[in-house]
């Protein structure tokens, strides 16, 4: 599409452009001729200016045909020459028919034709240089039409390049954890079918909070806590006496925001790497406060003093991290450290308060 | 149905969780010709249990705590018949490495968990026996280094992270580990560890001997054409020519 016959805007701008080119030279000419009075030069000068503005549009075809970046610097220069020598004589032509019908008008005697005769020789020179500029007005407009969409191109990218990394960031649930809940519960059903039943609606609902809040961009600390307490009380089937848990939310943190299921594969690798490897299990502690700057949340677990450290248990830790840098920028802070026994995970975020859902 | 064979099949359950064990009890419930004789919660219970009890089928989860199953295996040997059971596909290649006779997937029901034992009954009627070495090899995460060995006295386990050892002598079919002046024995080939361990931390510095880099104080000239390494606790260690260049390109 053409640059300037794209936009409304550019078109009046442009057609400005030419009237004020037309009203120039009709100030110049009747202030050189003393013949030649200033309505008679503007009725003989502007329309041509405007026809020629017309003309001047078709500067995009050959600034097209010859682009800069791919001819040589002389093929260019002929290209244009060729092409300005051709508009200037079409436009040297359209002033001839223009003032032809003007002839006998009452503002055109013959002193302005005269006059007219005498300087009809520089027309084409100046139509030329004209064409030119408009040549140059359409690189100009080429090249930055170019860059615009070059950059629209980068923001897609970096749209899409971002989104495709929140995705696979998104924390998702151990499928691992659901096959041995089933497990569970199919052991369950014929020693305590009523316990089966129980951990079935457990499960029932971690599963329809977990995908239900899973889908937002930020969710309630509350709301992240009780997904926690509802995983773990899952898990605690699983585990009998070798789980327990103490999760702490601190009065006043509740409607702090938070990426949802950010605390969740904390509070799973605490059950993963921590109670599994022990044969007697331990305490999971989840610990949530907040002051008026940030939220801080804790996961503090026992490990086995014998255990070597495994390779890969950081892989999640990283994956927490890196979803909290990009949904808080700068700011965040996650810290992992493991002490004679325990194993504590600290992240930190900037404190973004929300609203509560009305209970409906 | 298998007929029921003469002697009924002596079986071990070993899984951390109660529930599982619970579920593979219940459902064994249903098959006379098996007896479970233990079961157990964890790794070195189980090493115990099949040291003692010699079972001839094993009910084996992966993740435990103490020893996972593999290093249960690779500890007690290979003349036993196993059943993976675990929620973990990932293993299933390494089970099948160490000639497992069926990998059950948590859940699984009463019909396929029937299919695997009417498979180990098969393999037990034809007395079909594991290579122990192929056993010990697979124990081995696929490409990795040892972060821990295993030694095994009796039913006694003893987990050495490889950090600990000073070095390792070669003792006819054993290889003796050095920890803190002790010495392990572990039935093993010199060469087998020397495989096992990760050679930017451990040399071997002659036919016989296996050093931990870290526990090398300095080499001395031992004669005009021999030398011996010096370790920091002041051991003198020999130390061969194809040793030696082994050391100088690693310091």
């Amino acid at each position: 599409m053409h640059p300037i016959l794209a936009s409304g805007r550019r078109q009046a701008l442009y057609l400005a452009s030419w009237a004020l080119i037309g009203l120039l030279l009709a100030v110049a000419w009747s202030a050189a001729s003393s013949r030649v009075a200033l309505p008679s030069a503007l009725a003989v000068v502007v329309p041509p200016c405007l026809l020629y503005g017309f003309v001047c549009l078709s500067a995009w075809h050959v600034c097209r045909a010859a682009p800069l970046e791919a001819r040589s610097v002389l093929r260019v220069l002929a290209t244009h020459a060729g092409a300005g020598v051709v508009a200037a004589l079409a436009w040297m032509l359209a002033w001839e028919g223009w003032v032809r019908a003007l002839v006998g008008s009452a503002v055109f005697d013959a002193g302005v034709l005269d006059d007219y005769r005498a300087r009809l020789p520089v027309v084409p020179p100046a139509g030329v240089m004209l064409f030119w500029l408009s040549s140059m007005l359409h690189y100009l407009l080429i090249a930055f039409e170019a860059s615009r969409r070059a950059e629209a191109r980068e923001l897609g990218l970096e749209v899409a390049a971002r989104e495709a990394e929140l995705r696979a960031l998104r924390a998702q649930i151990d499928p691992h954890f659901l096959f041995n809940s089933l497990q569970s519960i199919s052991a369950l059903t014929s020693s305590d079918p009523a316990g089966a039943r129980r951990m079935c609606l457990l499960l029932a609902d971690f599963f329809r909070s977990s995908v239900r809040l899973g889908a937002r961009e930020r969710i309630l600390l509350e709301q992240e806590i009780e997904l926690a307490r509802a995983y773990l009380d899952i898990e605690k089937v699983r585990f009998g006496s070798r789980l327990s848990s103490e999760v702490l939310l601190e009065p006043g943190c509740g409607t702090c925001l938070i990426p949802p299921l950010t605390l969740q594969p904390l509070v799973e690798n605490a059950v993963r790497h921590g109670i599994h490897s022990l044969v007697d299990g331990g305490v999971v502690e989840v610990t949530a406060r907040c002051d008026a700057e940030g939220v801080c949340l804790s996961v503090r677990n026992p490990v086995d003093v014998e255990a070597v450290a495994r390779a890969g248990a950081g892989v999640g830790l990283d994956n927490v991290k890196r979803r909290l840098a990009s949904a808080f920028g700068s700011g965040t802070e996650t810290r992992w450290r493991r002490e004679a026994g325990s194993f504590r995970v600290d992240i930190r975020f900037p404190r973004e308060d929300g609203v509560r859902e009305r209970a409906g | 149905m298998t007929e029921q064979r003469g002697r009924r099949i002596r079986a071990v359950v070993v899984d951390d969780e109660a529930l599982s064990r619970a579920l593979i009890l219940e459902y064994l419930a249903a098959h006379p010709d098996v007896e479970v004789v233990g079961e157990c919660a964890n790794g070195f219970e189980a090493v115990r249990a099949i040291t003692e009890l010699g079972p001839d089928l094993l009910f084996l989860d992966v993740q435990m705590p103490k020893l996972d199953g593999f290093e249960v295996l690779e500890l007690v040997g290979g003349n036993i018949d196993v059943i993976f059971v675990t929620a973990y596909d990932s293993y299933a290649l390494r089970a099948f490495e160490v000639h497992a006779v069926d990998y059950l997937l948590k859940p699984f029901g009463a019909e396929r968990f029937g299919a695997a034992l009417d498979e180990a009954r098969g393999r037990l009627a034809r007395a079909e026996q594991v290579p122990v070495a192929q056993v010990a090899a697979s124990a081995r995460p696929r490409g990795g280094h040892r972060e821990r060995i295993l030694i095994r006295a009796g039913a006694k386990v003893e987990v050495i992270p490889v950090g600990r050892i000073d070095y390792v002598l070669a003792r006819d079919d054993y290889v003796g580990v050095m920890v803190g002046g002790r010495e392990l024995l572990k039935q093993q080939t010199l060469a087998d560890l020397e495989g096992q361990l990760d050679p930017e931390r451990f040399v071997r510095i002659h036919r016989s001997a296996i050093l931990n880099l870290d526990r090398l104080a300095r080499l001395e000239l031992a004669t005009r054409q021999s030398y011996v390494a010096v370790l920091k606790d002041g051991t003198e260690l020999a130390v061969s020519r194809a040793g030696y260049a082994r050391l100088n390109e690693l310091l």
